[in-house]
Protein backbone atom coordinates (compact mmCIF):
# COMPACT_ATOMS: atom_id res chain seq x y z
CA UNK A 1 0.00 0.00 0.00
CA UNK A 2 1.53 2.91 -1.49
CA UNK A 3 2.07 6.12 1.35
CA UNK A 4 -0.99 8.12 -0.14
CA UNK A 5 -3.02 5.27 -0.26
CA UNK A 6 -2.53 4.73 4.13
CA UNK A 7 -3.25 8.44 4.22
CA UNK A 8 -6.53 8.15 2.46
CA UNK A 9 -7.43 5.32 4.00
CA UNK A 10 -6.70 6.96 7.90
CA UNK A 11 -8.37 9.95 7.10
CA UNK A 12 -11.48 8.00 5.49
CA UNK A 13 -11.96 6.60 8.94
CA UNK A 14 -12.10 9.50 10.48
CA UNK A 15 -13.90 11.35 8.50
CA UNK A 16 -16.42 8.55 9.00
CA UNK A 17 -16.00 8.52 12.53
CA UNK A 18 -16.79 12.14 13.00
CA UNK A 19 -19.38 12.00 10.69
CA UNK A 20 -21.15 9.22 12.23
CA UNK A 21 -21.31 10.31 15.14
CA UNK A 22 -22.96 13.98 13.61
CA UNK A 23 -25.39 11.77 12.29
CA UNK A 24 -26.20 10.59 15.91
CA UNK A 25 -26.73 13.84 17.11
CA UNK A 26 -27.27 16.30 14.18
CA UNK A 27 -27.22 18.97 16.66
CA UNK A 28 -23.39 20.05 16.69
CA UNK A 29 -22.53 20.54 12.97
CA UNK A 30 -20.04 23.20 13.47
CA UNK A 31 -17.80 20.70 16.24
CA UNK A 32 -17.94 18.41 13.28
CA UNK A 33 -17.27 20.90 11.06
CA UNK A 34 -13.90 21.96 13.40
CA UNK A 35 -12.79 18.54 13.46
CA UNK A 36 -13.03 17.97 9.77
CA UNK A 37 -11.37 21.00 8.80
CA UNK A 38 -8.57 20.22 11.65
CA UNK A 39 -7.79 16.10 10.30
CA UNK A 40 -8.18 17.85 6.62
CA UNK A 41 -5.04 20.94 7.44
CA UNK A 42 -3.34 17.69 9.20
CA UNK A 43 -3.45 15.28 6.46
CA UNK A 44 -2.65 17.99 3.50
CA UNK A 45 0.35 18.68 4.76
CA UNK A 46 1.21 15.27 5.72
CA UNK A 47 0.42 14.29 2.13
CA UNK A 48 2.67 16.90 0.57
CA UNK A 49 5.61 15.99 2.54
CA UNK A 50 5.19 12.34 1.81
CA UNK A 51 4.86 12.97 -1.91
CA UNK A 52 7.71 15.51 -1.43
CA UNK A 53 9.85 13.03 0.81
CA UNK A 54 10.77 16.48 2.31
CA UNK A 55 10.56 17.28 6.44
CA UNK A 56 9.28 20.26 6.53
CA UNK A 57 6.49 22.19 4.80
CA UNK A 58 7.71 25.88 4.32
CA UNK A 59 8.09 28.96 1.75
CA UNK A 60 6.21 28.37 -1.58
CA UNK A 61 5.35 24.76 -0.52
CA UNK A 62 3.36 25.49 2.80
CA UNK A 63 1.25 28.41 0.59
CA UNK A 64 0.46 25.98 -1.90
CA UNK A 65 -0.56 23.61 0.05
CA UNK A 66 -2.90 26.24 2.30
CA UNK A 67 -4.49 27.10 -0.69
CA UNK A 68 -5.50 23.68 -1.83
CA UNK A 69 -7.00 23.42 2.24
CA UNK A 70 -9.03 26.63 1.52
CA UNK A 71 -10.67 25.38 -1.16
CA UNK A 72 -11.78 22.04 0.37
CA UNK A 73 -12.86 24.08 3.63
CA UNK A 74 -14.76 26.46 1.28
CA UNK A 75 -16.84 23.07 -0.22
CA UNK A 76 -16.67 21.64 3.66
CA UNK A 77 -18.61 25.55 5.08
CA UNK A 78 -21.21 25.06 2.22
CA UNK A 79 -21.87 20.92 3.21
CA UNK A 80 -22.04 22.14 6.88
CA UNK A 81 -24.73 25.00 6.05
CA UNK A 82 -26.32 22.49 4.09
CA UNK A 83 -26.69 19.65 6.73
CA UNK A 84 -27.71 22.82 9.08
CA UNK A 85 -30.30 23.72 7.34
CA UNK A 86 -32.17 20.16 7.03
CA UNK A 87 -35.12 18.62 8.17
CA UNK A 88 -33.07 15.36 8.49
CA UNK A 89 -30.16 13.45 7.80
CA UNK A 90 -30.08 12.80 4.14
CA UNK A 91 -28.64 9.19 2.38
CA UNK A 92 -25.41 9.91 0.62
CA UNK A 93 -23.81 12.74 3.68
CA UNK A 94 -21.42 9.88 4.81
CA UNK A 95 -20.66 9.19 1.25
CA UNK A 96 -20.12 13.02 0.83
CA UNK A 97 -18.39 13.52 3.90
CA UNK A 98 -15.73 10.56 3.18
CA UNK A 99 -14.83 11.86 -0.56
CA UNK A 100 -12.67 14.83 1.32
CA UNK A 101 -10.03 11.91 2.21
CA UNK A 102 -9.67 11.68 -1.55
CA UNK A 103 -9.00 15.46 -1.74
CA UNK A 104 -5.25 14.81 -0.41
CA UNK A 105 -4.58 13.60 -3.32
CA UNK A 106 -3.81 17.06 -4.61
CA UNK A 107 -0.83 18.32 -2.42
CA UNK A 108 0.41 14.45 -2.35
CA UNK A 109 0.68 14.85 -6.48
CA UNK A 110 2.13 18.73 -6.05
CA UNK A 111 4.96 17.40 -3.88
CA UNK A 112 5.30 14.54 -5.90
CA UNK A 113 6.35 16.49 -9.07
CA UNK A 114 7.09 19.93 -8.21
CA UNK A 115 10.38 20.16 -9.73
CA UNK A 116 8.33 20.17 -13.27
CA UNK A 117 6.48 22.36 -14.67
CA UNK A 118 3.16 19.94 -15.43
CA UNK A 119 0.22 21.20 -17.16
CA UNK A 120 -2.32 19.97 -14.43
CA UNK A 121 -2.42 17.64 -11.10
CA UNK A 122 -4.71 15.68 -11.02
CA UNK A 123 -8.05 16.65 -9.77
CA UNK A 124 -7.50 19.84 -11.58
CA UNK A 125 -9.95 20.67 -14.34
CA UNK A 126 -11.30 17.42 -14.16
CA UNK A 127 -14.78 15.98 -14.12
CA UNK A 128 -14.20 13.26 -11.65
CA UNK A 129 -12.82 16.12 -9.27
CA UNK A 130 -11.81 14.56 -5.65
CA UNK A 131 -12.43 10.87 -7.26
CA UNK A 132 -9.80 11.36 -10.06
CA UNK A 133 -7.26 8.19 -9.33
CA UNK A 134 -4.88 9.62 -12.23
CA UNK A 135 -1.02 10.08 -11.59
CA UNK A 136 1.95 11.20 -13.31
CA UNK A 137 4.62 9.08 -14.17
CA UNK A 138 8.28 10.72 -14.84
CA UNK A 139 10.93 9.51 -16.72
CA UNK A 140 13.81 11.71 -15.65
CA UNK A 141 16.27 12.02 -18.68
CA UNK A 142 19.48 13.13 -18.64
CA UNK A 143 20.40 16.38 -18.37
CA UNK A 144 19.36 19.32 -16.09
CA UNK A 145 15.42 19.61 -16.31
CA UNK A 146 14.92 17.14 -18.82
CA UNK A 147 11.85 14.39 -18.46
CA UNK A 148 9.15 12.53 -19.72
CA UNK A 149 5.82 12.69 -18.22
CA UNK A 150 3.02 10.53 -18.76
CA UNK A 151 -0.64 10.94 -17.50
CA UNK A 152 -1.41 7.50 -16.31
CA UNK A 153 -4.94 7.30 -16.02
CA UNK A 154 -6.52 5.87 -12.84
CA UNK A 155 -8.37 2.46 -13.06
CA UNK A 156 -11.85 2.76 -13.78
CA UNK A 157 -10.71 6.13 -14.43
CA UNK A 158 -14.06 6.54 -17.29
CA UNK A 159 -13.76 10.67 -16.91
CA UNK A 160 -13.64 12.05 -20.08
CA UNK A 161 -10.99 14.85 -19.48
CA UNK A 162 -8.33 12.36 -17.91
CA UNK A 163 -8.83 9.91 -21.30
CA UNK A 164 -8.43 12.95 -23.33
CA UNK A 165 -5.18 14.05 -21.07
CA UNK A 166 -4.04 9.93 -21.65
CA UNK A 167 -3.67 10.80 -25.15
CA UNK A 168 -2.63 13.94 -25.33
CA UNK A 169 -0.23 14.00 -22.57
CA UNK A 170 2.03 10.61 -23.20
CA UNK A 171 4.27 11.98 -22.76
CA UNK A 172 4.81 15.78 -22.69
CA UNK A 173 8.27 17.11 -22.74
CA UNK A 174 10.08 19.44 -20.70
CA UNK A 175 13.44 20.10 -22.00
CA UNK A 176 15.99 22.56 -19.64
CA UNK A 177 13.20 22.85 -17.32
CA UNK A 178 10.94 24.61 -20.09
CA UNK A 179 7.53 22.75 -21.01
CA UNK A 180 7.22 22.27 -24.50
CA UNK A 181 4.12 22.53 -26.88
CA UNK A 182 4.72 19.57 -29.34
CA UNK B 1 -9.08 32.18 -27.49
CA UNK B 2 -8.66 35.46 -26.08
CA UNK B 3 -7.32 35.25 -22.35
CA UNK B 4 -6.51 38.18 -20.26
CA UNK B 5 -5.35 36.39 -16.91
CA UNK B 6 -5.33 37.88 -13.54
CA UNK B 7 -3.49 35.97 -11.04
CA UNK B 8 -1.91 36.57 -7.30
CA UNK B 9 1.10 34.86 -7.04
CA UNK B 10 2.98 33.76 -4.29
CA UNK B 11 6.53 34.98 -4.75
CA UNK B 12 9.77 33.75 -3.06
CA UNK B 13 10.69 36.94 -0.49
CA UNK B 14 14.29 36.54 -1.71
CA UNK B 15 13.64 37.15 -5.92
CA UNK B 16 16.29 37.32 -7.57
CA UNK B 17 16.46 39.49 -10.29
CA UNK B 18 17.17 36.89 -13.10
CA UNK B 19 15.81 37.94 -16.72
CA UNK B 20 16.15 34.09 -17.36
CA UNK B 21 14.25 32.51 -14.67
CA UNK B 22 11.29 35.31 -15.03
CA UNK B 23 11.04 34.27 -18.44
CA UNK B 24 11.26 30.75 -17.96
CA UNK B 25 8.32 31.05 -15.62
CA UNK B 26 5.58 32.88 -18.14
CA UNK B 27 7.07 30.69 -20.96
CA UNK B 28 6.08 27.62 -18.35
CA UNK B 29 2.78 28.67 -17.08
CA UNK B 30 1.50 29.92 -20.77
CA UNK B 31 2.52 26.35 -22.31
CA UNK B 32 0.76 24.64 -19.38
CA UNK B 33 -2.60 26.23 -19.55
CA UNK B 34 -2.16 26.26 -23.46
CA UNK B 35 -2.14 22.33 -23.05
CA UNK B 36 -4.61 22.20 -21.00
CA UNK B 37 -6.99 23.88 -22.88
CA UNK B 38 -6.64 22.31 -26.06
CA UNK B 39 -7.12 19.09 -24.10
CA UNK B 40 -10.82 20.53 -23.12
CA UNK B 41 -11.64 21.65 -27.10
CA UNK B 42 -10.45 17.72 -27.74
CA UNK B 43 -13.05 16.28 -24.68
CA UNK B 44 -15.75 18.69 -26.66
CA UNK B 45 -15.55 16.37 -30.09
CA UNK B 46 -14.49 13.36 -28.51
CA UNK B 47 -17.86 11.04 -29.72
CA UNK B 48 -17.41 13.11 -33.14
CA UNK B 49 -16.95 10.91 -36.40
CA UNK B 50 -14.47 13.59 -37.50
CA UNK B 51 -11.66 15.13 -35.43
CA UNK B 52 -11.18 18.59 -36.25
CA UNK B 53 -7.64 19.62 -35.71
CA UNK B 54 -7.16 22.44 -32.48
CA UNK B 55 -2.77 23.81 -33.17
CA UNK B 56 -1.33 25.25 -30.40
CA UNK B 57 1.18 28.10 -32.09
CA UNK B 58 2.83 30.96 -30.58
CA UNK B 59 2.50 34.26 -32.12
CA UNK B 60 4.53 35.76 -30.08
CA UNK B 61 6.39 35.27 -26.94
CA UNK B 62 4.11 35.55 -24.47
CA UNK B 63 1.49 34.40 -26.05
CA UNK B 64 -0.65 31.32 -26.74
CA UNK B 65 -3.45 30.64 -29.48
CA UNK B 66 -5.80 27.61 -29.73
CA UNK B 67 -7.18 27.30 -32.57
CA UNK B 68 -9.02 25.16 -35.10
CA UNK B 69 -10.03 25.99 -39.05
CA UNK B 70 -12.82 23.34 -39.13
CA UNK B 71 -16.04 25.30 -40.57
CA UNK B 72 -18.59 22.62 -38.66
CA UNK B 73 -16.97 23.20 -34.92
CA UNK B 74 -16.47 26.97 -35.63
CA UNK B 75 -20.45 27.17 -36.90
CA UNK B 76 -21.64 25.20 -33.91
CA UNK B 77 -19.17 27.37 -30.96
CA UNK B 78 -21.01 30.18 -32.25
CA UNK B 79 -24.56 28.72 -33.27
CA UNK B 80 -26.07 29.40 -36.75
CA UNK B 81 -29.85 31.26 -37.27
CA UNK B 82 -32.91 29.92 -38.48
CA UNK B 83 -32.93 28.86 -42.00
CA UNK B 84 -34.46 27.51 -45.23
CA UNK B 85 -33.20 24.15 -46.22
CA UNK B 86 -33.87 23.26 -49.81
CA UNK B 87 -32.85 20.44 -52.10
CA UNK B 88 -30.06 21.32 -54.38
CA UNK B 89 -30.12 19.16 -57.05
CA UNK B 90 -33.00 16.83 -56.72
CA UNK B 91 -36.37 17.48 -55.88
CA UNK B 92 -36.85 16.56 -52.54
CA UNK B 93 -34.93 16.23 -49.44
CA UNK B 94 -34.69 13.15 -47.31
CA UNK B 95 -33.22 12.78 -43.76
CA UNK B 96 -33.57 10.48 -40.64
CA UNK B 97 -34.91 11.58 -37.44
CA UNK B 98 -35.08 12.49 -34.51
CA UNK B 99 -31.82 13.92 -34.23
CA UNK B 100 -30.05 13.84 -31.16
CA UNK B 101 -27.34 16.05 -30.84
CA UNK B 102 -23.90 15.37 -29.23
CA UNK B 103 -23.28 18.03 -27.88
CA UNK B 104 -24.92 20.71 -26.04
CA UNK B 105 -24.47 24.93 -24.86
CA UNK B 106 -21.91 25.53 -22.26
CA UNK B 107 -21.15 21.82 -21.99
CA UNK B 108 -17.37 20.78 -22.53
CA UNK B 109 -17.84 17.53 -23.32
CA UNK B 110 -19.59 15.50 -25.80
CA UNK B 111 -22.19 12.56 -25.69
CA UNK B 112 -23.12 9.75 -28.15
CA UNK B 113 -25.73 11.79 -29.97
CA UNK B 114 -28.34 10.21 -32.40
CA UNK B 115 -28.89 9.96 -36.14
CA UNK B 116 -32.50 8.65 -35.90
CA UNK B 117 -33.98 6.06 -38.24
CA UNK B 118 -37.02 7.40 -38.99
CA UNK B 119 -37.26 8.10 -43.00
CA UNK B 120 -38.37 11.62 -43.53
CA UNK B 121 -38.97 13.28 -46.99
CA UNK B 122 -40.02 16.71 -47.14
CA UNK B 123 -39.46 19.57 -50.33
CA UNK B 124 -38.15 22.05 -47.91
CA UNK B 125 -37.56 22.30 -44.25
CA UNK B 126 -37.55 25.43 -41.23
CA UNK B 127 -34.48 24.29 -39.40
CA UNK B 128 -34.77 26.31 -36.23
CA UNK B 129 -30.99 27.14 -35.93
CA UNK B 130 -28.32 25.76 -33.59
CA UNK B 131 -27.91 26.85 -30.33
CA UNK B 132 -24.49 28.04 -29.76
CA UNK B 133 -22.22 26.12 -28.03
CA UNK B 134 -20.28 28.83 -26.49
CA UNK B 135 -16.84 26.11 -25.80
CA UNK B 136 -14.41 28.97 -26.39
CA UNK B 137 -16.07 30.83 -23.65
CA UNK B 138 -16.61 27.76 -20.95
CA UNK B 139 -13.15 26.49 -21.31
CA UNK B 140 -11.42 30.44 -20.98
CA UNK B 141 -13.68 30.74 -17.66
CA UNK B 142 -12.53 27.36 -16.74
CA UNK B 143 -8.68 28.14 -17.62
CA UNK B 144 -8.99 31.65 -16.39
CA UNK B 145 -9.76 30.34 -12.97
CA UNK B 146 -7.17 27.69 -12.74
CA UNK B 147 -4.46 29.69 -14.31
CA UNK B 148 -3.02 31.10 -10.62
CA UNK B 149 -2.46 27.48 -9.58
CA UNK B 150 -0.46 26.73 -12.81
CA UNK B 151 1.41 29.83 -12.55
CA UNK B 152 2.45 29.42 -8.78
CA UNK B 153 3.56 25.72 -9.83
CA UNK B 154 5.78 27.48 -12.59
CA UNK B 155 7.34 29.59 -10.03
CA UNK B 156 7.39 26.58 -7.41
CA UNK B 157 9.86 25.05 -10.19
CA UNK B 158 12.38 27.82 -10.25
CA UNK B 159 12.80 28.27 -6.25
Amino acid sequence: MSSLDWLIERLTQLVSEATGALENDPADVAAWQQELSRQLARYHAASYLAGSGEATLAGPARAAVLSDLREQLKFLGKFAFEIQGAKEWQRGWNARAAMYAKSIRVPYERGRTKMLPLPAMPCEGTTCLTNCGCSWEIDELSGDGNADAYWRRGKGDGCRVCKQRERDWSPVRIRDGVLQLG
Amino acid sequence: MECCNLAKAIIPKKLPSNAQRMSRILVNAMNMSAKAVAVDFKVTTQTWDHQPNFAITSPSPFVRQIATDDPVYAMLNKGTRPHVIRPRQKKILRFEGPFRPKSRPGYIGSDKGSQGNTEIWARSVNHPGTAPRLWTKAIKAKWQKLFPEQLQRAIDVEY
